[in-house]
């Protein structure tokens, strides 16, 4: 599964790492929206509660969305290296060299990625393109979609 | 016929009943002179119709060629004479009628004296004579009517003759050299036939939905897709398009990372650009999913 063969990555700048977690905020939001509802509605069928839409407080808004994000972000860092915003924006999350990660880190990551957000804009100082929790976990998020272009794109950034 | 019944009428309101045998007197007269035209009539008729016949073989048995052209002209003189006689006959025949009316006339308005005085032994034969005087009259007026008869078949007859006669002496063949055919189909216009003709029409009756049904759609449409792979020219376009499109999202993230990156070192004075080389395990290889 590891291929031992040494390959130039480049770390991710900040517009493409806050435009993947947008959407990876949305697709959140929308999915939980849509679990919730689905979840009413089984229980309406098998369980014979009177439907109704979910009216849920502040809190428990929160509380849901904490956890299907987390749990969200730690199953495709650890499945596939991207999520759904990371695919879009042609990024891949890994570890400092290059190594998909394992599930402690991928939690960890998540847990600082929803409950520390600022976090990513260390990125804009960062001489290497690293955000908080890039550096506490020894992780990097790189592009990843095509060789030639981030090659290209790399060139052109470190030009002096 | 007014004269004759005004003098019937006068004679009678001058002379009374006597008067009775004078109408008689004339009617039987009236009768025997139709009779007598009639017979004359019947007669020329029957005497046009041998010389015709006569004269027409005997041209033809002895002339050869010549009596194709006495033929005709015999015709025309047989046809004279039968219209002489038909003119006659034609003219004595209204004389007859108009006697007739007039004897008809006079018998009406006598009539009332005969009745009065019938029953009068002495007036008997009288009456019996004046009977007799109507029979005359009938059988006259039938003599006439098929004298009249016969004159009108003659007629026809010589038309028929002289009509075959004149068509015998038209040379077709001339006729026809004679007729400029170029001329006339030049004057046929043709454009405006084409013009008058509704190709619409034409083509609206058309079944085209039957030539459709002829034609096996289905199959040819099977042929058509079997010649070219659709699946894999779907998959090429749309994958590719969907590559293209988000191949120019990460484009752009990618170029605006680098331009933020070159704001805020600018705005930190820095000088040397940003390392952001990763040397390690591909993380494409170590990713499950190719991109």
């Amino acid at each position: 599964m590891t291929a031992d063969r040494a390959a130039a990555s480049y770390r991710a700048g900040f517009v493409s790492r806050l435009g993947a977690g947008v959407l990876d905020a949305i697709v959140v939001v929308v999915g939980t929206a849509l679990i919730l509802v689905v979840g009413r509605m089984v229980a309406a069928v098998f369980a014979g509660f009177a439907f109704s839409f979910p009216r849920p407080s502040g809190i428990e808004r929160y509380g849901a969305l904490s956890v299907v994000y987390v749990l969200y972000l730690t199953f495709f860092w650890t499945t596939t290296g991207r999520t759904p915003g990371n695919y879009l924006a042609g990024l891949r999350v890994s570890t400092s060299d290059g190594a998909r990660l394992s599930v402690p880190r991928a939690f960890g990551r998540a847990l600082i990625c929803h409950f520390f957000p600022v976090g990513l804009l260390w990125v804009l100082i960062s001489r290497r393109n690293l955000a908080v929790q890039d550096i506490l976990l020894g992780t990097a998020v790189v592009y990843d979609w095509n060789a030639r272009r981030a090659t290209t794109l790399a060139t052109g950034s470190s030009g002096p | 016929m007014d004269d004759r019944a005004d003098l019937g009428d006068a004679n009678a309101r001058r002379q009374g009943v006597p008067d009775t045998a004078l109408i008689v007197a004339t009617r039987v007269a009236a009768g025997a002179a139709i009779m007598a035209i009639a017979s004359v009539a019947a007669l020329v008729n029957r005497r046009g119709d041998g010389d015709g016949d006569g004269d027409g073989g005997g041209g033809n048995d002895g002339g050869g060629s010549d009596g194709d052209n006495e033929e005709p002209s015999e015709d025309v003189d047989r046809t004279v004479r039968s219209r002489v006689a038909a003119a006659l006959l034609a003219g004595l025949i209204g004389a007859e009628r108009r006697a007739a009316d007039a004897v008809q006339e006079a018998r009406t308005r006598i009539q009332p004296v005969v009745d009065s005085a019938r029953g009068n032994p002495l007036l008997r034969p009288i009456e019996r004579l004046l009977s007799s005087g109507d029979d005359l009259v009938d059988r006259g007026r039938g003599d006439a009517g098929e004298g009249v008869d016969q004159v009108l078949q003659a007629w026809d007859t010589v038309l028929d003759h002289l009509v075959r006669d004149a068509l015998r002496h038209v040379d077709v063949n001339e006729l026809a050299r004679s007729v400029d055919v170029d001329a006339i189909v030049a004057r046929v216009d043709v454009q405006g036939i084409v013009e008058r003709v509704d190709l619409d029409a034409v083509v609206g009756r058309v079944d085209i939905d039957a030539i459709v049904r002829r034609l096996d759609i289905a199959d040819l449409a099977r042929r058509f897709l079997e010649e070219i792979d659709i699946a894999q020219v779907i998959r090429e376009s749309s994958g590719s398009l969907a590559d293209e499109t988000v191949d120019i999202v990460r484009q752009r993230g990618a170029d605006a990372d680098d331009r933020v990156a070159g704001f805020v070192d600018r705005i930190l004075r820095r000088t040397d650009a940003r390392d952001t080389r990763v040397v390690g395990r591909s993380p494409v290889q170590s990713g499950g999913e190719a991109s």
